[in-house]
């Protein structure tokens, strides 16, 4: 049986690298067994990403006002569920995560039935590797999540993520709005999700700006330590 | 409100502060005002960024299903016109 794939793009101020992410999608060639539909969240953008995504043939949900991360991701989130996708990959609209790759997170879904299956930068050193600040950051998220969830995730802040049905079904009730990568791992690892992890080779970004850069990284490490651990202690 | 009541009762009954605040081991009867509206104020404070939290929850929910709602109208309509 096919089966349905919902690509979604969450895009904020991406006009560059967007066009050139569409065409990708369009050309490559996905497992046969899925129809792959791709949806390009724009977040409020300041400038003509949503002409620009339409213009390439994607489908568009126009937020009216500025979400977040978190917020853009679930409402594609939303629109899976309400559509009735069976899965859906969230990937970055600055072109990071290349369409090829895709398919190796849906084998991996396919092989292990996993519910979250998590694009990785580090299980082998391939491709683009961010700078040493950030490793230093991701190895302390990958403690943190240890810690938390008893599992060895590396990429903990990977935006490269495929999500079967029932993590779907989570996410659209409950899904964090700052930073919700890590966090949302600690949600799912605690509701019994299986998550696993493949490795995957990534491209510097085309275009656009990180979310997270400088000295806003000491307190990004900070707030998500802190919305980690609640995450954590919350009810669920 | 409660708060209210208990200024206007010791404007009232002015010994009783300074009684208060002997039983609490505060020196100086005004004091015990400042610190307790303080601590009024954080509690309030607290109860404010719940309700903020609250909104901003409420007005993330609209502008998912605002969106969703447009972009199926846009379908439905370009589908009318095809």
């Amino acid at each position: 049986m096919m089966k349905r794939l919902l690509i979604v793009i969450p895009s904020y101020n991406e006009e560059t690298a967007l066009p050139k992410l569409l065409n990708e999608l369009k050309t490559t060639v996905f497992l046969n067994s899925f129809t792959v539909v791709p949806l390009v969240v724009n977040d409020c953008s300041k400038d003509k990403t949503e002409l620009v995504a339409k213009h390439n043939g994607g489908n568009v949900l126009s937020l009216v006002n500025n979400l977040g991360i978190g917020g853009a991701v679930q409402a594609g989130i939303k629109y899976a569920k309400r559509h009735g996708f069976d899965y859906v990959l969230q990937m970055d609209g600055d072109g990071q995560h290349p369409p090829a790759e895709v398919n190796k997170l849906l084998q991996a879904a396919l092989d292990t039935q996993a519910d979250v299956v998590i694009g990785s930068r580090f299980l082998n050193k391939q491709g683009f590797q961010t700078s040493l600040m950030r490793r230093f950051g991701i190895k302390y998220f990958h403690w943190l999540n240890r810690l938390l969830t008893h599992k060895s995730i590396y990429d903990t802040t990977s935006g490269f993520r495929l999500m079967g049905a029932r993590a779907i079904n989570l996410a659209a009730s409950y899904y964090p709005d700052d930073y919700p990568e890590p966090e949302s791992l600690i949600f799912f690892s605690r509701a019994g999700l299986i998550i696993k992890e493949v490795p995957v080779i990534m491209r510097e970004r085309q275009g656009g700006k990180s979310s997270i850069a400088g000295f806003s990284s000491l307190y990004y490490m900070m707030k998500v330590s802190l919305s980690s651990i609640l995450s954590y202690v919350r009810k669920i | 409100m409660d708060l209210c009541r208990g200024t206007v009762s010791f404007s009232i009954w002015s010994e009783g502060l300074g009684i208060l605040s002997e039983f609490l081991g505060v020196q100086v009867p005004t004091n015990l005002i400042f610190s307790a509206l303080i601590f009024v104020i954080l509690i309030y404070l607290l109860h404010l960024s719940r309700v903020n939290s609250k909104l901003q929850h409420q007005v993330t929910r609209l502008t998912q299903e605002l969106a969703i709602l447009n972009q199926r109208l846009e379908t439905l309509e370009a589908e009318k016109q095809n």
